[in-house]
């Protein structure tokens, strides 16, 4: 009898509460809008699992190397969490160097005064950093880790947040990717807001076209002219860079298509189930997580209005004026942020055709987050 | 070591990413003159171009290539993986 309640206390169902119980549901939502509404399926998918499996008690699974005291005792997600992200933090460089395989910088190198509107667009960054410290809730390496949200990139925000404020990791990186999917509900309003039917309607002439040699030279010299400002930012940079740099090489087509699919995608994968594990209901429900929520839209928000208003600003000086409406592209949230600019500019003028233009702003936020990153780094203190 | 204070901090962020991007901005221009010194040298050094074709051979080249085009498409079965064929 005694053997039958020892096994009954093993079970989950001894030790499971309203706290994971809702947190289940949660993870459930994720997947529902993965699957049903394609909504960033490749990060909302494997984080609904990793919260789920996170909520399920007793499991060990999240047992952290740090904690385990013998022999087998770290779980699967503890061990992946400490040495892909919190110790090495290794999994979001690894995802740079497949996101440089994937893009094309030629958009930018085209019309390379859309580089300004990337660095404007970083101001959503700095907002909600001034808005977490004035909630006095949070420590400077948390509200540098709250603002990065505002880069929304996701990899840039897991490799600042695990390196400054790893017990906030889980909740900014769901807060980032949630939003980033979310932006096609986000931006809309406040492009129309901050523009007049006339701005949205401006065409561009067609990007040139850029030569072999030019692809070539920019991501190496953006290499060594970034990581020599901001060394720390390397890590994300240079994989980035390499990524980009085999992709437009044309020599190594193995490499370029090893990175941009199968190791993109093994490291996606855990990257993104650990992030999941990382939301386990007595970290979620508190008042901090609201909190991030808020300040999170607010982060994109005003990267949002800063790169529209940037745009108009550039207008006044600019003889061939650009639709300001590129200039929300400049949040990163590749290539989401981009498509919505063309959209957007299409409802007011079907002739426009802004996709290649908002490329560049687009790209160009990647390169801005991930130098704020970096700054972050060199000058902040770790909690 | 002590926290910045977070005024500089955002002073030194967004003035550095700005920075950074002016930087890659002026470079694409520097590339851009690379490039077109490139293309410049290339073109200086490149072979002299071939005397143009005789119009005769260009006519006998054509008529040779239409005709292998028409056997091939008036007898489509007897291509190199025609089972048929190799029956």
């Amino acid at each position: 009898m005694n053997e039958l309640l020892d096994f009954l206390r093993s079970t989950g169902f001894s030790a499971i509460g309203p706290g994971e119980g809702l947190m289940i549901a949660l993870g459930l939502v994720f997947i529902y809008l993965a699957v049903a509404r394609d909504m960033e399926p490749y990060e909302l998918l494997p984080i609904g699992l990793g919260v789920i499996i996170a909520n399920l008690p007793l499991t060990g699974l999240l047992v952290s190397p740090l904690e385990g005291t013998g022999f087998q005792e770290s779980g699967l997600f503890g061990l992946i969490f400490h040495y892909g992200l919190s110790f090495w933090n290794i999994l979001p460089p690894i995802i740079f160097l497949g996101l440089g395989a994937l893009t094309d910088f030629g958009p930018l190198i085209s019309n390379p005064k859309t580089l300004l509107l990337g660095a404007a667009a970083q101001v959503g960054i700095f907002v909600a950093f001034w808005g977490a410290l004035a909630t006095g809730v949070f420590e400077l390496s948390e509200a540098a880790s709250i603002g990065i949200i505002g880069g929304a990139d996701g990899p840039t925000t897991i490799f600042l947040t695990a390196r400054l404020a790893p017990e906030i990791l889980g909740i900014t990186a769901v807060i980032a990717y949630s939003y980033m999917a979310a932006v096609a509900f986000i931006q809309p309003p406040l492009m129309k807001l901050l523009t007049t039917k006339k701005e949205r309607a401006i065409e561009m002439a067609p990007p040139r076209e850029v030569s072999r040699l030019e692809k070539l030279l920019f991501p190496t010299i953006a290499m060594i002219v970034i990581i020599l400002i901001v060394p720390r930012s390397a890590p994300l940079i240079a994989m980035f860079m390499i990524g980009n740099l085999f992709r437009e090489s044309g020599v190594v087509p193995r490499l370029t298509s090893a990175a941009s699919n199968e190791v993109l995608n093994v490291a996606t994968i855990f990257l993104m189930l650990t992030i999941g594990t990382q939301l386990s209901a007595e970290r979620v429900f508190q008042l901090d997580t609201l909190l991030i929520l808020g300040l999170g839209l607010v982060a994109f928000a005003a990267g949002t209005m800063g790169g529209l208003l940037f745009a108009k600003i550039m207008n006044l000086f600019l003889k061939e004026k650009i639709n300001p409406l590129i200039g929300s592209a400049g949040v990163s949230a590749v290539p989401m942020a981009a498509r919505i600019s063309h959209h957007v500019g299409q409802q007011s003028n079907p002739r426009t055709f802004l996709l290649p233009h908002a490329m560049g702003p687009n790209v160009a936020g990647v390169i801005g987050s991930a130098v704020i990153a970096g700054v972050f780094i060199s000058l902040v203190n770790p909690t | 070591m002590e926290q910045p204070d977070a005024l500089i901090l955002t002073g030194i962020g967004i003035g550095t990413a700005f920075v950074v991007l002016m930087l890659l901005l002026a470079s694409v221009f520097v590339i851009r003159l690379i490039t077109w010194l490139v293309g410049k040298w290339a073109g200086r050094n490149d072979p002299p171009a071939e005397d143009p074709p005789d119009p005769e051979m260009r006519n006998r080249a054509a008529a040779a290539s239409a005709a292998v085009t028409a056997l091939i498409h008036s007898r489509p079965r007897l291509g190199l993986t025609d089972d048929r064929a190799e029956e």
